[in-house]
């Protein structure tokens, strides 16, 4: 049975019960971040790194911390549908509980940069999209941590988080959320007509509440359903060679 | 609008959105569906503001664009016909004003999103005249984020209307909107558009408009508009964190500083405009300084002419085989490049001329301009003798431009200035006439007088036009180059103007070219030169503006000076060119080593044919590297790289072909495309290195590119072979769509297809011949189909 309903996106109450806009997160170009860029880049080890791409590699980060302009925004609603069971991603949830919607971006400013850099040098571009990729990830965790916290007050958790694209969800629900989260007024998030966000690096995605203890509260690869084929798994899961 | 709007206070209305909510309508809902549905809501809204004491209310049509409205059942014409309707009977015999409320589409332009230009344009055409015929007595455009947008708006309004316009967009805590247009861009380039009046709403509290009220105030004289919101929003309570009575009090530091205009956005109500009235009634409005300056900018950044600024010259094919065959061969990525490098080593305004026999003008200065402002923050100098291509870039470009140019001769002077006045463009006048350029300062003078005055009375300000005295070549008119100096002092001292010189023309045909330019630059500067054009590239030209910064007193403490020239010294010297190479070129692209591939290429030309390097060097070393790539023992950082250092190899090769008139190596022609409605495009691009390293020529006709884009650019060029990308499923029906189009007209095409979310299944089921798992697979099929 999908994850989500066809008319998922339908059944979110239009009135929002909770915001939060959050405009300024500081982004370093530390270590955690720097593995994940090694990963989206495709690497397996950090070995593997030679000391040209090395140097790209820190001029990447550098430059994405410096440019992005980080915004978020998150609401919670009620929904007249809870999602269905699927491969044990989460213990049973009741609607009224609500859904956390919550839209992330990078800003503008990003998109430039690797504009500029896809004109000047692509394996820098290559190295800067991945860094920019690697940043959105991390401030979508950021977001995450501080809906947990606020519901971890409450004695409440929460679901994995969602993203359209993903199961059953598809693409074309973008409008409709960025809708319910007035992502374009409030962050400066739109969607073309194809439902690609723009900004580019941006993300949208939702989470459930539940006064359940959530059996995989922290993403990890094992619990996704792509995790047999998918290129970016990370290391701790077991290798399986494309055929 | 019925008063002076500098001398007199204006009251605009409070929030729509936030009335509706009171009176118990849900979020997201279209309010605009109202002004027919609910008609007497809207008009008792409109009510309540007039008798608070709006001057003026805004009809309920913020969202009432073609988009927006396109699944509701009625046109934009039928909903602002309605909206209007309500606030006509809601003011009934009362001295108010009705403002056609007019906000963004809800869909970004180029370069952010998908919308043209013109599509945009034609949505708000559709408003304005819908809004004229109704009756309004001005039109509101409110809470842009996009400069661009907004001039879209502007455009449409002046073009076909002839009312009243009030602009305001919406800021963050940072100073810059979403989409990062600053509030210097925005003043200087509405004002020059014509707007009646100019500023802020929606997004902060009055409290931290303040800087940015500040910024604007310092770059217009037009009168200034807030229209805040009432802080924050308690979900809750539905309550907005300020009251009335503090939302007024945070008005008044706005008040003194010259802002006459003042209505309220999200969370404002009728008691807030209430305190507002009370609070203007107690006040006067307070007089600002006139001001006076020159100025330039893009969207994101001003450049306030007050000190040598650079021209950057070099986006011109004149003089340039390898500018030109880009031009022919539509590469823009190598235009783009010229104007990226020039602004690294200190443009600060791009020159842009495309004009070259044997290419649409028009069609390519609209491509430059808008690619260009996508990647560069610098304004551009609009350089085109054509005037429809020099229309089509003044539309286009963000920010307010310098147009490049006019002179003495009558039928430049017509129609060259109205499109200045127009498009709210600097302009530069040539010192020459019907009769040519004298030889006497005086009379150069005479003609810029004549422009000058040509301008003032077809309504450009003074401020706004620019003089180039003109350089002739010391090789030829030795005595006249005293004159070209002896005008630039002329031109400051009695007319007040800005002054530009193509610099580098003076020594042409003598040696030592560069010792005359840098000489003759310094002594320009010294007569009062303004903007030089020059190539920033060049160490000599750059140094000798730095060093006038510093005499002059124009870079305090000599900051940049000593910050430029204390590293520069400890970095290599520019000739490395000159020196051997200490590797192979084989390994020099197997480790990634550009300069030293370049370096090698130069060393084989010498005892070898450039088709044999390419051939027998060049190619092999990309195959070993390819084929690490495909055994997982190299990624695919190194494998670009790897081609970024052939790609400098082969361009030397090539470099030498064109520059002895011999046609450019091709192994065959490619075009790669991301389809219509994709935006991601570092897929292609990277394919795209890849296969130029191969030495095929590459049409790329960049993102969101239409189907019958593809078949017509395979037919002009006769291309064979087609690479698509499409990083989304909700784009594979654009690709099926391409490759069914151009089979269908063109039966010769073979397509390969790439994406994220491709497979090769998928890729046969739509049509193509190939599926192209990575770059590397690209150049296989290349060589398959093309040799």
């Amino acid at each position: 049975m999908p994850l989500f309903a066809e008319n998922f996106a339908d059944s979110i109450e239009k009135t929002p019960q909770e915001e939060k806009i959050y405009k300024s997160f500081s982004l370093k170009p530390e270590e955690k971040l720097r593995s994940e860029v090694i990963r989206y880049l495709g690497y397996k080890r950090e070995a593997d790194v030679t000391p040209e791409i090395a140097v790209l590699l820190q001029k990447g980060m550098a430059e994405v911390c410096a440019v992005a302009e980080p915004r978020a925004i998150y609401r919670v609603f009620s929904t007249r549908e809870s999602p269905h069971p699927e491969n044990a991603c989460h213990a049973p949830l009741s609607q009224q509980e609500g859904l956390v919607l919550m839209a992330v971006t990078l800003g503008v400013s990003v998109d430039r940069a690797l504009d500029r850099a896809q004109i000047q040098d692509m394996t820098y571009a290559l190295v800067l999209d991945s860094c920019a990729t690697a940043a959105i990830e991390s401030i979508c965790d950021a977001v995450q941590g501080k809906v947990t916290e606020a519901y971890a007050h409450r004695k409440k958790h929460l679901t994995n988080r969602y993203s359209p694209g993903y199961g059953s969800l598809p693409l074309s629900t973008q409008p409709k959320l960025l809708s319910l989260l007035d992502a374009e007024r409030k962050i400066g998030l739109s969607t073309t007509p194809s439902f690609l966000l723009t900004p580019s690096k941006s993300v949208t995605a939702m989470m459930w509440v539940s006064s359940l203890p959530q059996k995989d509260a922290h993403t990890s690869c094992e619990a996704c359903n792509m995790h047999q084929v998918c290129h970016f798994r990370r290391q701790e899961g077991p290798i399986v060679h494309d055929a | 609008m019925m008063h002076n709007l500098l001398e007199t206070f204006t009251l605009l209305d409070g929030g729509m959105g936030t009335m509706l909510q009171k009176a118990g309508l849900p979020a997201g809902i279209c309010p605009e569906m109202l002004n027919i549905e609910k008609p007497e809501l809207i008009e008792s809204i409109h009510r309540q503001y007039i008798e608070a004491g709006s001057q003026v209310v805004y009809t309920n049509s913020f969202g009432a664009n073609g988009y927006k409205l396109s699944d509701k059942g009625l046109s934009p014409t039928e909903v602002i016909a309605a909206a209007v309707e309500r606030a006509r009977r809601a003011i009934g015999r009362q001295n108010v004003s009705i403002a056609l409320d007019v906000g963004p589409i809800g869909k970004l332009l180029h370069p952010n999103g998908c919308l043209s230009f013109e599509e945009a344009y034609g949505l708000f055409q559709e408003q304005v005249v819908a809004g004229q015929k109704a009756g309004v007595d001005l039109i509101v455009i409110e809470t842009m984020s996009d400069l661009l947008e907004a001039k879209a708006a502007v455009l449409a309004a002046r073009e076909n209307t002839n009312l009243p316009l009030f602009v305001t967009m919406s800021y963050e805590e940072n100073g810059r909107t979403f989409v990062g247009c600053t509030p210097a861009s925005m003043a200087i380039t509405l004002e020059g558009l014509g707007v009646t009046a100019l500023g802020l709403n929606c997004s902060l509290r009055p409290c931290d408009l303040l800087p940015i009220v500040e910024a604007l105030r310092c770059h217009t004289n037009l009168p200034l508009i807030v229209k805040p919101n009432a802080g924050l929003p308690n979900l809750n309570s539905n309550q907005y964190d300020l009251s009335p009575s503090e939302y007024a009090q945070q008005l008044i530091p706005l008040v003194e500083r010259g802002v006459t205009i003042f209505g309220g956005c999200c969370g404002t109500t009728p008691e807030y405009i209430q305190e507002i009235a009370a609070l203007l009634k107690t006040r006067k409005p307070v007089p600002r300084e006139t001001l006076s300056f020159s100025a330039l900018c893009s969207a994101g950044n001003a450049v306030i002419i007050d000190r040598p600024t650079i021209i950057g010259e070099r986006i011109n094919p004149t003089g340039k085989p390898l500018f030109k065959q880009a031009l022919l061969d539509q590469n823009i990525d190598y235009i783009l490049n010229q104007g990226i490098s020039q602004i690294e080593a200190g443009a600060k305004v791009l020159d842009v001329n495309v004009g070259l026999p044997g290419i649409d003008e028009t069609a390519m200065m609209r491509t430059v301009v808008s690619r260009l402002q996508a990647v560069v923050e610098a304004p551009l100098q609009i350089d085109s003798t054509d005037p429809q291509a020099l229309e089509a870039g003044l539309r286009i470009v963000n920010g307010k431009p310098l147009i490049n140019s006019v002179n003495g001769k009558e039928q430049s002077l017509r129609s060259v200035l109205p499109l200045a006045k127009k498009y709210g463009a600097a302009v530069l006048g040539l010192c020459l006439d019907e009769n040519g350029i004298p030889d006497k300062a005086e009379e150069r003078v005479n003609i810029a007088r004549h422009i000058l005055e040509a301008a003032l009375s077809v309504g450009i300000k003074r401020e706004d036009v620019y003089i180039d005295c003109l350089v002739l070549a010391a090789s030829v008119q030795q005595p006249e180059v005293v004159e070209t100096l002896k005008a630039i002092r002329m031109v400051k001292e009695e007319l007040h103007l800005k002054t530009v010189l193509g610099v580098s023309n003076i020594s042409f045909g003598l040696p030592n070219r560069e010792l005359l330019n840098q000489t003759f630059l310094a002594l320009a500067l010294g007569a009062g030169l303004d903007l030089p054009i020059l190539n920033p590239n060049v160490a000599a030209m750059r140094d000798a503006v730095a060093a006038f910064d510093v005499l002059l007193n124009y870079d305090p403490g000599s900051a940049s000076y000593v910050e430029h020239y204390n590293t520069a010294t400890t970095k290599t010297p520019d000739n490395t060119s000159s020196a051997a190479p200490v590797h192979d070129v084989f390994y020099a692209i197997n480790h990634g080593l550009a300069e030293e591939a370049a370096l090698c290429a130069e060393e084989l030309l010498k005892d070898h044919d450039p088709l044999e390097i390419v051939n027998e060097k060049l190619i092999p070393a990309l195959d070993a590297v390819g084929k690490s790539f495909e055994e997982g023992a190299i990624y695919l950082p190194q494998l670009l790289q790897a081609a970024a250092s052939a790609q400098s190899a082969f361009a030397v090769v090539q470099k030498v072909l064109v520059n002895s008139g011999k046609k450019q190596l091709t192994k065959g022609k490619i075009i790669l495309a991301t389809v219509k409605g994709d935006i991601h495009d570092i897929g292609k691009n990277i394919v795209k290195v890849i296969l130029e390293n191969y030495g095929y020529t590459i049409y790329d006709l960049g993102r969101d590119v239409a189907p019958e884009q593809v078949l017509a650019s395979a037919i002009e060029h006769d291309v064979r072979l087609i690479g698509l990308s499409a990083l989304m499923t909700t784009t594979l029906g654009s690709m099926e769509e391409t490759i069914g189009l151009v089979k269908k007209n063109k039966q010769d095409a073979v397509f390969f297809v790439g994406g994220a979310v491709l497979t090769a299944d998928y890729a046969q089921k739509i049509g193509a011949d190939y599926y192209a798992r990575d770059a590397k697979q690209s150049a296989d099929i290349a060589k398959r189909v093309l040799g």
